[in-house]
């Protein structure tokens, strides 16, 4: 799976232009209930979250369970609708395309699912797999076995294998036939929905290494979903941090790790084991205390004041904007900065 | 600034293809020298893998050739009748025993099967087939066409079926072609509802969703994603729509609406011969009786083996 003509840092010269742009992303699911089926509620599954990824580079998007992570990545791709809000990739409007520019648009941005078990179809083989976007795009031509054959060289299967089916492959393995489907289209982006989150740690390296490469070699845009900061810092290059719809943090992924300014990423990067046993007996761990609130009913003015050991009057009133920190490190809250009493 | 930092982590085993090796016995070598199987192979293999299946196969088979070549394996003609004989109990020169106007039961019997053999085959496939269209269009379309097409299956479940027969058969006549048409009108709801709600479940799924990430429209992903995973219960109940069908339609022989005199099925056969319970003769009703149940029998093990065919994880031992 290595290609040795290519030096490990050597990537490809980065154009500075935007290759995924979200802006304002809202997604309402409405609650129904009773036989009338009226709407009873809203849950607010994303409420407003805007990030730009730049052509080559990783956005990692880090939250705890239910807090929008993988509903924003379904709805950059449009497999979900969105309330409102927009999303370029490459400059094109990605939800209000018409139909055949939005088909020509999915071979352009391909998804890397979190489950390798649920995500292959279990009737088809692992060869058939990677080969149906390519059928469905007309592209599967004399040269298409021999295009699937190097697909899974690409990503480190033997090409025998072609005609196995999904259940004969190890989680690992079938995480990369994952891979191999959304890399057969030759796409600009991938969003990867928590690709190592469902394989055992040892695996995960692995697939992580050849991610990595892959980036390297096509240049890659990564829009990468995550519900631990440790397993993203290898590939991230800019991190957002969720929690319950909304953008808390973002910035760089260097200044987000060694300078975390919200209280929830301090939380979260405080859950992070130090690979050091005395640094580790020295860590202090913050414990978050109560559980995340309701979508349906989110707590008034900031959405983390519930559990917040910095709460004050004023992030029950108003709602804490995502402001500069420092250039291109923005941070919501109302009282950022490092925590000396913890 | 690149914050990552870029070694690799380390990786604790290596994680290359693995040759799971699979036996060496059939297939075709590739260059590598290890063996793979083509899809349709695995199939046949996981298929005689079923010995009753292969068995129930032969044995259908069997009773077409026989049925359909009647002319050549029937011990005397089609009209040929021993007044003088009346009915008498199996022996030598009428194996299966002639029935009370002297006709050799045992070609009776084939030629009736013609009848049996081509409602029951015909009616499944014609069921199955309106069945799965209309229930994945139903699943995977969903909302206002799903509530249509559902009301539509309802009307037909509720409609008196042996009254519509009737009337059908009355007003179209009572040859076979007539009643294939109408009892696959009354079968097809089954089928139907169980593809719509195995549908229902197949579309929720990843790979139905990475499909449609991919570009794939509709059409592509209902014919390749989700009915080939819908083809264990579209199997079973063409099956049981094979043994409904001959059943029904000796009900309907029965009820004297099915096939006309002179032809005649086997259903019919064992109408003709209901007078004959609990008396010497009532061998004029097990003939007809064993044929349906062996026929039935055989189209329900064919079915199980096919399911586990079309299964790529039942794998060969």
């Amino acid at each position: 799976m290595s290609s040795p003509s290519v030096a490990p840092d050597a990537k490809p010269a980065r154009s500075d232009s935007a290759m995924l742009e979200v802006q304002d992303l809202v997604k309402d699911f409405p609650i129904r209930s009773g036989l009338r089926r009226g709407t009873r509620g809203r849950v607010s599954a994303v409420a407003g979250v805007s990030f730009t990824v730049p052509r080559g580079q990783t956005f990692a998007l880090v939250g705890e369970s239910g807090c929008g992570k993988s509903t924003t990545a379904r709805l950059v791709l449009r497999l979900v609708p969105a309330t409102s809000g927009t999303v370029h990739v490459d400059g094109v409007d990605v939800l209000r395309a018409a139909p055949a520019d939005l088909r020509r648009l999915r071979s352009r941005m391909q998804i890397v699912y979190q489950d390798p078990y649920a995500s292959l179809n279990p009737r088809l083989s692992a060869g058939a797999i990677v080969a149906d976007p390519l059928r469905v795009h007309g592209r599967f031509k004399a040269d298409g076995p021999a295009r699937v054959r190097a697909l899974f060289e690409r990503v480190g299967l033997d090409p025998v294998d072609v005609h196995r089916y999904p259940h004969e492959f190890s989680g690992g393995q079938r995480q990369r036939i994952g891979i191999a489907r959304a890399l057969a289209l030759e796409p600009d982006l991938l969003v990867l929905d928590e690709p190592v989150s469902a394989l055992d740690v040892s695996i995960q390296a692995g697939v992580l290494n050849l991610l990595d490469e892959l980036q390297r070699t096509r240049n890659l845009t990564y829009l990468l979903i995550a519900h631990d900061l440790a397993a993203v810092r290898q590939l991230a290059d800019l991190v957002g941090v969720m929690y319950l719809g909304k953008l808390v943090e973002r910035g760089p992924a260097d200044r987000l790790y060694n300078e975390p300014q919200h209280p929830y990423t301090q939380a979260l990067l405080s859950a992070v084991p130090v690979p050091d046993p005395p640094v580790e007996r020295r860590r202090r761990r913050i414990l978050l205390e109560g559980d995340l609130p309701s979508p349906t009913a989110p707590p008034s003015g900031c959405r983390f004041r519930t559990r917040c050991w910095r709460a004050q009057p004023i992030c029950a009133e108003r709602e804490p904007p995502l402001e500069s920190h420092t250039r291109e490190h923005r941070v919501a809250c109302f009282f950022p900065g490092p925590d000396p009493a913890r | 600034m690149r914050p990552r930092d870029g070694t690799p982590i380390p990786e604790p085993e290596p994680i290359g293809p693995s040759h799971l090796l699979p036996p060496a016995d059939v297939g075709f070598a590739t260059a590598g020298g290890v063996t793979s199987r083509s899809p349709w192979e695995l199939f046949r293999r996981r298929f005689r893998r079923h010995r009753l299946a292969l068995v129930s196969l032969g044995v259908l088979i069997g009773l077409c050739i026989v049925c359909f070549g009647a002319p050549f394996f029937a011990p005397y003609a089609r009209d040929h009748q021993d007044l003088t004989l009346g009915a008498v109990g199996p022996s030598w020169h009428h194996w299966f025993g002639t029935d009370e106007l002297g006709r050799d039961e045992l070609t009776r019997l084939l030629y009736a099967g013609q009848i049996s053999l081509e409602i029951g085959l015909a009616v499944a496939a014609l069921s199955t087939l309106v069945g799965v269209v209309i229930g994945a269009i139903a699943g995977f379309v969903g909302k206002a066409t799903d509530q249509m097409l559902m009301r539509v299956t309802d009307l037909f479940l509720v409609l008196p079926a042996l009254a519509v027969l009737a009337l059908a058969l009355e007003k179209f006549g009572h040859d076979s072609f007539t009643i294939i048409w109408v009892l696959a009108a009354l079968f097809w709801m089954y089928v139907a509802r169980v593809v719509r709600a195995q549908v229902l479940v197949i579309r929720e799924q990843e790979f139905v969703e990475a499909a449609r990430a991919s570009g794939a429209t509709g059409p592509w992903i209902v014919v390749r994603h989700v009915l080939p995973n819908c083809v264990g219960p579209i199997v079973v109940n063409a099956t049981l729509a094979v043994a409904a069908a001959i059943v029904a339609e000796s009900s309907l022989s029965f009820l004297g609406f099915g096939v006309q005199l002179p032809a005649t099925s086997w259903g019919r056969m064992i109408s003709d011969a209901e007078g004959y319970v609990g008396t010497s003769h009532a061998y004029l009703l097990y003939f007809p009786g064993l044929a349906i149940l062996l026929t039935v029998l055989a189209v329900n093990f064919l079915g199980d083996g096919l399911r586990d065919a079309f299964d790529p994880t039942s794998e060969p031992a």
